[in-house]
């Protein structure tokens, strides 16, 4: 029960504001998913749009080949955990729990039980009395023991510490090994859970900029280092016949890194070392600020 | 862990490769699963088994259905040969081209590699 | 592993019925408490010559749902949609839980004036009644059942599209939207007070239906403005 995700020229308005513009994709399911997007982009809009909380303006969300909005057999299966996590502020920790187990078919609370301990959440305060990071650790507790076919984490780790941070990551990628779903995470701090991502998808202004496998959208990023004339020289060739992006450039005296994004074979990398230029890799965050840095990038980034 | 200087999956082929060239994974001897090997470096499990399947691919791992991912029985002399092939090209070549970039005299060089006494533990299968 | 929506509704109503069930209960307990101590202190000092139990009940149960509606609206339903639910299983879930209310409050009204002229009976206060008791009658017991139903139905639905017309449009548009969310109560309130006839609680018929327009009114009402409501965004 894994359901892949369908979205053909979505669009989303609030008001003057276009927040999804023809936004097309499609998502086999089964997989860790990393959505990637500046503030604004229309990663929450795109979110909000899967998991029926918003109606879309214009195009087609499909969620296992249906249409999720008011959809009861569709929507059982979604958890949404969003920043700020959407329990009542005036129960107790342990009934917002009980609540998700009240209602959620596939809860485990013996799950439940053990993330409570590996948080260390108090249940008996209430929700409103939790510092910040203990209510992310909530969200991600609900959002993890509620096994839902599809679960869509949107930037839950706010105000958590990088321990707890990293024992989230830890627990979703084994939770996820022993119980495959659809996993969609949304998140900003790109480093540290990059690695976990088997297919990353970045928008921006409400359209897709890129949406590929991480391993291989990581090898189509490449810097090239040396003297300023060689740099340009090489980049030059290169570009000739091959589809390549030029991201950004940057220089420091006489030495010059540019960023290129595209495909580099075997021949184009030898090349580059013969030439003795440094042939270096981009991280996947660097790759992301440069695709979402000008707007031009949008078109060119195929 | 792993840094960006190549895709992860080859980054986790090399370092099986390292283990069995350095003995610490004898042949025939299984491997973790890649599931074991993703929760265990905290990567996603995809990028695990593609490494795994180019090790496959290479003969260097194989497969026994339902039980597990297994070193092959020559793999670690395969693995030392084609590396004692390469030494010359990625190790000495560059060494000496550094040694001229200081300005380090060949028989300098030469002196202190025959002065540097042979480890009895070097894995000297004559 | 589909389940009806009758059952996800049914749900919803049970959940949001035991989650309340202190507040109502508590509720009725401190109306019945504010009764026997105001019939006690007027009968001690002055001495009591009329019902004093549709005082305590006339209004207080009416706005109760109405505030529970709002509630619903605005703070449960996009909990329960965060949870997995359709805005309509809500919306049936927590009607039927309305309905479930309004008879509930309707018999109770009726008990407590069964208490009241028991214990007006007991004490003598009855021979000393200046109107008639307001009950003397099966026509009397039904008019003031009704009477309470339809506006046990009519309030909580209004404060529902408040509570949904506020969590939508914000409070400066929710605020004009009052004026057409409220009308339903006014139209039921005052179909209900024309249909009195020589006895306090006659109710006409002509007034009862009109009533009951008000409150599928206002369901449509209900209807519209949950259709496609949309979950804001939490943060800030």
């Amino acid at each position: 029960m894994s359901p892949g995700i369908e979205v053909r020229d979505l669009r989303l308005r609030y008001g003057r504001t276009v927040a999804l513009d023809g936004l097309t994709f499609r998502l086999d399911g089964g997989k860790v998913y990393g959505l990637l997007g500046r503030n604004g982009s229309g990663k929450t809009s795109l979110l909000s749009v899967l998991a029926a909380f918003r109606k879309a303006s214009g195009g087609e969300v499909l969620v296992g080949g249906q249409n999720p909005f008011e959809n009861a057999a569709v929507v059982r299966d979604i958890c949404f955990i969003r920043d700020r996590v959407d329990v009542s502020d005036d129960e107790r920790v342990s009934a917002a729990l009980a609540y998700a187990r009240d209602v959620r078919p596939n809860w485990d609370a013996a799950y439940a039980d053990k993330l409570v301990n590996l948080f260390r959440l108090p249940l008996r305060k209430s929700v409103s009395a939790l510092a910040r990071g203990q209510r992310s650790a909530l969200g991600i507790t609900l959002g993890l023991a509620t096994r839902a076919p599809l679960t869509i984490f949107d930037e839950s780790y706010l105000g958590m510490d990088a321990p707890s941070r990293y024992a989230f990551y830890d627990e979703l990628l084994n939770d996820y090994l022993a119980n495959p779903r659809t996993i969609i995470v949304s998140t900003h701090l790109i480093e540290e859970v990059g690695s976990l991502f088997e297919e990353v998808v970045i928008i921006d202004e409400g359209r897709l900029v890129v949406h590929e496998q991480a391993d291989g959208l990581r090898a189509r990023g490449a810097s090239v280092t040396g003297p300023a004339a060689d740099v340009d020289r090489l980049v030059g060739e290169l570009r000739t016949g091959r589809d390549l992006v030029v991201l950004g450039e940057q220089q420091l005296g006489g030495t010059k890194s540019t960023t290129v994004f595209g495909h580099l074979d075997e021949s184009a990398r030898a090349r580059v070392r013969a030439s003795g230029l440094e042939l270096g890799p981009v991280a996947l965050q660097d790759l992301f600020v440069h695709l979402t840095k000008k707007p031009e990038n949008l078109e060119n980034s195929r | 862990m792993f840094d960006d200087r190549s895709p992860i999956y080859q980054q986790i082929a090399e370092k099986i490769k390292d283990d069995i060239v350095r003995g610490v994974l004898g042949e025939d001897e299984q491997v973790m699963s890649t599931n074991q090997y993703a929760a265990f470096y905290r990567i996603n499990p995809a990028t695990a088994a593609k490494g795994f399947h180019e090790l496959i691919s290479e003969g260097v791992l194989y497969k026994r259905r339902g039980i597990g991912m297994f070193v092959s029985p020559d793999a670690r002399e395969r693995l030392r040969a084609q590396r004692r092939e390469r030494f010359f090209d990625e190790v000495v070549d560059p060494m000496v081209a550094q040694a001229r970039v200081l300005g380090i005299p060949l028989e300098d060089v030469v002196a202190r590699i025959t002065v540097i006494p042979t480890n009895p533990d070097a894995g000297s299968a004559a | 592993m589909t389940t009806s929506n009758a059952s996800a509704a049914g749900k919803i109503a049970r959940l949001l019925g035991r989650g309340h069930l202190k507040v109502l209960v508590g509720f009725w307990v401190v109306v019945l408490v504010g009764w026997a101590g105001t019939v006690a202190t007027i009968e001690t000092f002055v001495g009591l010559k009329t019902s004093t139990w549709w005082w305590f009940t006339r209004s207080a149960p009416k706005y109760f749902l109405l505030v529970l509606g709002i509630l619903a609206a605005s703070v449960y339903l996009p909990r329960f949609i965060a949870y997995g639910f359709t805005r309509r299983d809500v919306r049936v879930g927590t009607g039927a839980l309305a309905g479930v209310l309004a008879l509930a409050f309707g018999a109770l009204v009726l008990v407590g004036f069964g208490i009241e002229s028991v214990v007006f009976s007991a004490t003598g206060i009855s021979d000393r009644l200046t109107d008639p008791y307001p009950i003397s009658s099966v026509g009397d017991a039904v008019g003031i059942a009704v009477r309470m139903i339809l506006l046990c139905l009519v309030y909580p639905c209004t404060g529902w599209v408040l509570g949904a017309g506020y969590y939508r449009l914000g409070v400066w548009r929710g605020s004009l939207f009052l004026i057409p969310g409220i009308a339903p109560v006014f139209l039921a309130e005052t179909a209900l007070d024309a249909g009195w006839l020589a006895s306090r609680f006659a109710l006409g018929a002509a007034g009862a239906a009109a009533a009951a327009a008000c409150v599928a009114a206002s369901a449509v009402l209900a209807h519209f403005v949950t259709r496609d409501l949309p979950i804001r965004s939490t943060s800030g």
